[in-house]
């Protein structure tokens, strides 16, 4: 496993940027910041540059099929996706595909999506079943994977002793504020252990379970899957990719935790990116934060000796008091304003807080090349549980803009995405064997592969 | 620009047209994407 050193006597003096740290905005936070909120994880282990094949070899494709994909606990869907018994969702991961199904009102299976008979896969879209019936033959299994029906059973006599051969087997099934998780490795940890107690703690206190899909979509990206996941781990390239930005996020103030396998990126909003050749006013990055532009009213109000900060935690306060109730008064400004990526190993990062956002990369089906990104806003509602939102398919070519309800992340994202392919291309021009990364700013990148290198070096599943 | 001079770009930064000859890529595409009516996460509900 890799070296990962918190003791920072043992490693260079670690640099940071100039300019107040996110811990100096939680020093003047509004409401008090609970210490495990605060929590610093550094994450240092070396400075070595990323084997470029590992974004473009087909060889590695097939090594993260048969070693990660296999083993690892992976984003499925959320609970709500399965309201009824019998509700189900086809979740694919590279060549793989599983049915995930509510078997009764608080238990939900999974099982690989293929027909013990001659192998069709059972299901090709979600939906509702009360079995699951292979459309060729006729085979059929209970929701609960106990075997149902062999059409024309006289004819497979050589099958009576082996029943229950025939039983679907399980894949393990977890789930973790409201977000189901699978993993087809039965000797696995539970999922709480893989997860760890740091980041629990920190949802526990966001209620996620309590949360709905406000939108969904899905773009076919001609990247690998981590180009993709690598353009959302650092704050690092807000002032090049997002340079509206600039003026109200103190990008390369960031921090970085990470713990065991998972991490966060907090990048501060409401300071000016030091790097910068002026210093912007309070209302120039109120305004710049909402994308309010010349000659446009701001939508909130806005008085002399205002700051962002105060302005925008006081109006995320009331926006969201409606659906998360009074209890919002106790949550910090920070809790409204930041970003709070946090992310799963492998692919998953559900940003924390308030910011709403949960994103998924995964291979497209088979190809190393090509990846499925995905966008979720995920946000507190009262009353009746909506319906989650249909996920929106968007070609490679497709703008964000145009799946509904993603907002002005929409115009960000294709920000991200405007580099994302020019990646995988650029890096087959490349002359060196590898990419750089920073010491400190770019640590959840290096954590993934020192993570995805562990589980490869574990050798192939028995 | 400062002092007056103009370019014109497309969406993903290639000069069209005009003395300035170089402009931000993702400026121009922040730029050019349709506009989603401003509807920040801390905006208030409409």
């Amino acid at each position: 496993m890799p070296r990962i050193s918190k003791d920072l006597q043992d490693e260079p003096q670690l640099a940071r940027s100039p300019g107040p740290s996110w811990q100096d905005l939680l020093d003047a936070d509004s409401r008090p910041v609970p210490d495990y909120l605060r929590d610093q994880a550094p994450y240092l282990n070396g400075m070595d540059d990323i084997p470029k094949d590992r974004y473009l070899s087909r060889d590695w494709h097939e090594l993260e099929k048969e070693r990660l994909w296999s083993r690892v606990w992976q984003f499925a869907c959320r609970a709500e996706h399965l309201p009824e018994i019998g509700s189900y969702i086809v979740y694919t991961i590279a060549d793989q595909s599983y049915l995930v199904t509510r078997v009764s009102a608080d238990e939900i299976k999974a099982y690989p999506n293929a027909c013990q008979h001659r192998g069709r896969l059972l299901k090709t879209y979600d939906g509702r079943a009360s079995e699951f019936r292979c459309p060729f033959h006729g085979f059929a299994w209970h929701l609960d994977g106990q075997l149902k029906h062999i059409p024309a059973e006289w004819d497979f006599p050589h099958l009576e002793d082996r029943r229950q051969d025939l039983t679907m087997p399980e894949v393990k099934v977890g789930v973790w504020a409201g977000f189901v998780f699978i993993n087809p490795d039965p000797a696995s940890e539970s999922l709480e252990e893989f997860l760890g107690p740091e980041i629990r703690q920190h949802f526990d206190r966001w209620d996620f379970e309590n949360r709905t899909l406000t939108a969904h979509a899905s773009r076919i990206v001609r990247c690998n899957w981590k180009v993709a996941a690598e353009a959302f781990c650092e704050g690092f390239h807000v002032s090049a990719t997002h340079p509206q930005g600039m003026t109200y996020t103190g990008d390369p103030q960031s921090q970085i935790d990470v713990w065991g396998n998972a991490a966060r990126n907090i990048s501060p909003k409401g300071i000016p990116s030091p790097l910068m050749d002026y210093t912007p006013s309070q209302e120039e990055m109120l305004r710049d934060a909402l994308d309010v532009r010349e000659g446009e009213p701001l939508p909130v109000p806005f008085e002399e000796g205002d700051t962002m900060r105060d302005v925008l935690s006081k109006a995320g306060r009331e926006r969201f008091r409606g659906s998360y109730g009074d209890g919002v008064d106790a949550l910090t400004d920070a809790e409204f304003l930041d970003a709070w990526v946090y992310a799963v190993f492998p692919n998953f990062q559900p940003w924390g807080a308030f910011n709403r956002i949960v994103y998924r990369f995964r291979p497209n089906g088979d190809d190393h090349e090509s990846c499925i990104f995905e966008v979720m806003y995920l946000a507190p509602f009262s009353g009746e549980r909506p319906e989650p939102a249909e996920v929106v398919h968007l070609g490679p070519d497709t703008p964000w803009t145009d799946a509904p309800g993603l907002e002005k992340l929409a115009m960000v994202v294709e920000q991200d995405s405007f580099n994302m392919e020019h990646v995988q291309a650029g890096l087959k021009v490349l002359r060196n064997d590898g990419v750089i990364l920073s010491r400190y700013q770019e640590a959840l990148i290096r954590w993934r592969h020192d993570l995805i290198e562990a589980y490869i070096d574990r050798g192939a599943p028995k | 620009m400062p002092g007056g001079s103009t370019g014109l770009f497309d969406a993903a930064g290639r000069w069209i047209e005009g003395e300035v000859f170089e402009a931000d890529p993702e400026m121009c595409v922040w730029v050019s994407a349709e506009r989603i009516a401003s509807s920040h996460r801390l905006s208030p509900q409409e």
